[in-house]
């Protein structure tokens, strides 16, 4: 006598085998696509890129500021001398330090870029495990690192390193003024007001 | 006292109650060798998960941390310090050589400018590289458990759709042949209907009637 039935439950456990390999088949097409090494090249692209353009910044300031401070020095015939070299030394350590922010931000731009992409893939395992198909899945993991790449582009086109020479311009600048006034100030201790060529009356008012 | 016939057709009932129970028995045997392997294949799928929590805490192991983010720091060293070498050889130097006839003090003071300024900027390099590393290596380490959780629930998926066709294979196996049992109760019909007959035949004429291949 032939024992209990099975034929139903062999049916479900072909269909649960099948779902299983559909599953194991979408997410290895997912782990594919955002694993090809060409997203690599992707990632080092977006650092250059946001390097590049944050170093134009750096060399404009640079040339500005360096500029002034050439002018500055020049009035003064300080030029080729110790101060000439205290001023190079400090904007080369402020582009130095320029620099190292620059390369930070480039590759924090490359790595969040890479986030974003890792983001997505888990996303899609999840929804491949409540059912997504390979081809759709597929179609989606390109859609998403497209658009993850546009918005890393939107975000960095327009980062600013901010001023990193201005006080130090200002700072040359200020001294020439203040050396400027000493100067005034040597010539007539007195002020606009009372000049030595009329001698020392004068009159005061509202005391 | 018992006749032949009837003893015989109390042997018929306990032949059909027999076949009833040992069909029962092979039933209940075959549903505990379906939930015995439907036990199994959870412990495989608790197995793969075992095994791939394993994996994520020996890469999780604190030398392993450290390497991950002395690994870091050094390719952020690199980085930068390849940064700073292309600049200045873009620039020709950070600090310019002034043209012009210049004395000894100049040029000597400007070599240890350069070479302050160079040495400063390695050290900040360096000093960045290592502020930035347990980051680095922080988010790589996001991302490993990412894969992991991601692969559990999947496992735990499968876990999950697995125990429902094994739920129905456990009721199938424990599910006893119709015809066995069909058989068996009537072999103890025939065997209590013959039973009845003779007893109310006895009644009637006072003797039984019942004999072994009919009457």
């Amino acid at each position: 006598m032939c024992g209990g039935g099975g034929g139903g439950s062999s049916e479900a456990a072909a269909m649960e085998r099948e779902r299983q390999r559909r599953i194991e088949e979408t997410v290895r097409r997912i782990n594919e696509l955002f694993g090809d090494p060409a997203r690599e090249q992707i990632y080092e692209q977006q650092a250059q890129a946001v390097g590049e353009r944050l170093q134009m910044q750096l060399d404009e300031q640079r040339a500005d500021a360096d500029r002034m401070i050439r002018q500055a020095l020049a009035r003064r015939a300080l030029l080729g001398g110790s101060a000439d070299i205290d001023a190079q030394r400090e904007i080369a350590e402020r582009y130095s330090e320029g620099l190292l922010q620059a390369q930070a931000r480039a590759r924090d731009a490359a790595a969040g870029l890479r986030q974003a992409d890792e983001e997505a893939k888990q996303r899609l395992i999840a929804l491949a495990q409540g059912g997504l198909d390979v081809g759709t899945a597929a179609q989606q993991a390109l859609a998403a690192m497209r658009a993850n790449a546009e918005a890393a582009r939107a975000q960095y086109g327009a980062a600013q390193l901010g001023d990193l020479f201005g006080g130090l311009a200002q700072l040359y600048q200020l001294g020439q003024v203040a050396r400027g006034r000493r100067a005034a100030e040597r010539e007539n201790p007195y002020g606009t007001y009372f000049p030595r060529r009329g001698g020392y009356a004068g009159r005061v008012n509202g005391y | 006292m018992c006749s032949g016939a009837e003893v015989a057709m109390m042997a018929l009932m306990a032949a059909g109650s027999g076949l009833q129970a040992y069909e029962q028995q092979r039933a209940l045997r075959r549903q505990e060798r379906a939930a015995a392997e439907a036990m199994r294949r959870q412990q495989m799928f608790q197995e793969r998960a075992r095994r791939q929590v394993e994996r994520t805490l020996e890469a999780f192991r604190p030398e392993r941390r450290a390497e991950r983010q002395a690994a870091a720091a050094e390719a952020e060293q690199e980085a930068f310090e390849d940064a700073l070498a292309a600049a200045r050889e873009r620039a020709g130097g950070l600090i310019r050589q002034v043209a012009g006839r210049i004395s000894g003090a100049y040029d000597t003071a400007r070599a240890r400018a350069v070479a302050d300024e160079t040495a400063r900027a390695a050290r900040i390099a360096s000093l960045l590289a290592r502020i930035r590393a347990p980051g680095l290596a922080g988010r790589q380490e996001a991302w490993r458990m990412g894969d992991l959780a991601v692969n559990l629930g999947m496992l735990g998926n499968f876990s999950r759709g697995q125990a429902g066709v094994d739920e129905l294979a456990i009721r199938a196996a424990g599910r006893t042949s119709p015809w066995t049992m069909l058989a068996g109760d009537a072999l103890k019909g025939y065997a209590a209907g013959r039973m009845m007959s003779a007893a109310y035949g006895r009644g009637r004429a006072g003797t039984s009637k019942l004999t072994i291949g009919g009457g």
